[in-house]
């Protein structure tokens, strides 16, 4: 489990962990004694406390009621319920998502997907909460105009997971590297995530750059001087075709390249292409009912 | 004003129930479901895996929390 392998890492960082679901107590222990779980399952069997919350997914009722066969029932059953139809036994059961709290229980941001097969990993959130989680695979390369550190947010994933893709970047001393906003002449900072059919790549937000003004031509650009990180946030597929192609598969491999072009007050060198893959060890769905411990 | 009704029915409660599923149908937007940014996350009190009741303050570590909500350990 994604969360289990993160859970030190949380209380590490000062922060609390609980999971919220509509199972009986029952299923809970099952669960946590087959898979290790340490963390607080908490049952909120009857949904009263995920209600409370406004959490609980309404759609499963619908699929079973008057309404079943209006085509908009349907098309929310397949976004927030399942792919292959609703079954009873769904009733009552939550939105999938994270809220994350402050000290005091206040939300600080809060992390739910439409399509109910996607969700955010932890360490996903936790980057985009600004932490550094551990790298995983770490790549380093050096060129003449930088220093790169490339790393995906997991070592594992599962069909529906928003991950994200990490590059740590420190130019070399007296180095700037364009940055998106620069004139066309320069190449600015990008990666290119090679085309998969199982990955939804996300637009890359970049951090803010700063203004380097090169007398000679007398112009402006946005660059980066100092070290930054570009989060490259991506999902692997949850339906169904992506679960049949991967089935059988035990890691997933995406490729991809940093181009970027860099120079300081003597030599504007030219545009540069690093090549970069990212392997993640991959977890299959797991469909089996747990055996309930009383 | 009166509306003409072909069907007879009072027109005001065919468009009343229309507009009450096409609601229910549409309504969902997961941005606007479940406490906001800024919002203290409501009260509980619920028991774990171990029997042991945890609540709103309880999960909180030194720094906050993250509460993490699941469909099911079950299917």
């Amino acid at each position: 489990m994604e969360l289990q392998r993160n859970a030190a890492d949380l209380e590490g960082r000062g922060l609390g962990l609980a999971v919220i679901s509509y199972d009986a107590a029952d299923v809970l222990r099952g669960f946590a004694r087959e898979r290790g779980i340490t963390y607080p399952l908490l049952s909120d069997a009857g949904s009263e406390v995920i209600e409370r919350f406004g959490l609980r997914n309404p759609v499963p009722e619908w699929a079973f009621g008057d309404n079943a066969g209006d085509p908009r029932v349907q098309e929310a059953i397949a976004t927030y319920v399942s792919v292959v139809g609703p079954s009873e036994r769904m009733i009552g059961m939550a939105f999938p998502g994270t809220l994350v709290l402050d000290s005091s229980g206040v939300v600080v941001d809060r992390h739910f997907e439409d399509p109910y097969t996607e969700r955010n990993t932890i360490s996903s959130v936790l980057l985009r909460m600004g932490g550094n989680t551990e790298p995983v695979q770490a790549v380093e390369v050096s060129t003449l105009q930088l220093e790169l550190r490339a790393y995906s947010s997991d070592r594992e994933l599962a069909p529906g997971h928003r991950f994200a893709l990490v590059l740590d970047i420190a130019p070399n001393p007296g180095m700037h590297i364009y940055a998106p906003g620069a004139s066309d002449v320069y190449t600015t900072i990008h990666l290119e995530v090679e085309d998969s059919p199982y990955l939804r790549v996300l637009p890359m937000e970049f951090p803010e750059s700063t203004h380097y003004y090169f007398e000679p031509f007398d112009e402006t650009q946005p660059v980066y001087e100092e070290p930054f990180r570009l989060i490259q946030e991506a999902y692997l597929d949850g339906g169904l075709e992506t679960q049949r192609m991967l089935a059988g598969e035990d890691s997933v491999t995406i490729n991809g390249a940093l181009r970027y072009q860099a120079c300081d007050e003597n030599i504007c060198y030219l545009p540069s292409t690093i090549p970069l893959a990212w392997t993640m060890g991959l977890t299959p769905l797991d469909f089996e009912p747990v055996a309930p411990i009383p | 004003m009166r509306i003409p009704s072909t069907t007879g029915l009072p027109i005001a409660l065919v468009l009343g129930a229309t507009a009450a599923f096409g609601a229910q149908a549409e309504r969902i937007d997961i941005s606007r479901r479940g406490p906001s940014v800024g919002e203290a996350i409501p009260e509980f009190s619920l028991r774990d895996q171990n029997g042991e009741t945890w609540t709103q303050d309880s999960i909180l570590g030194p720094d906050g929390a993250m509460l993490v909500f699941v469909r099911s350990a079950d299917w």
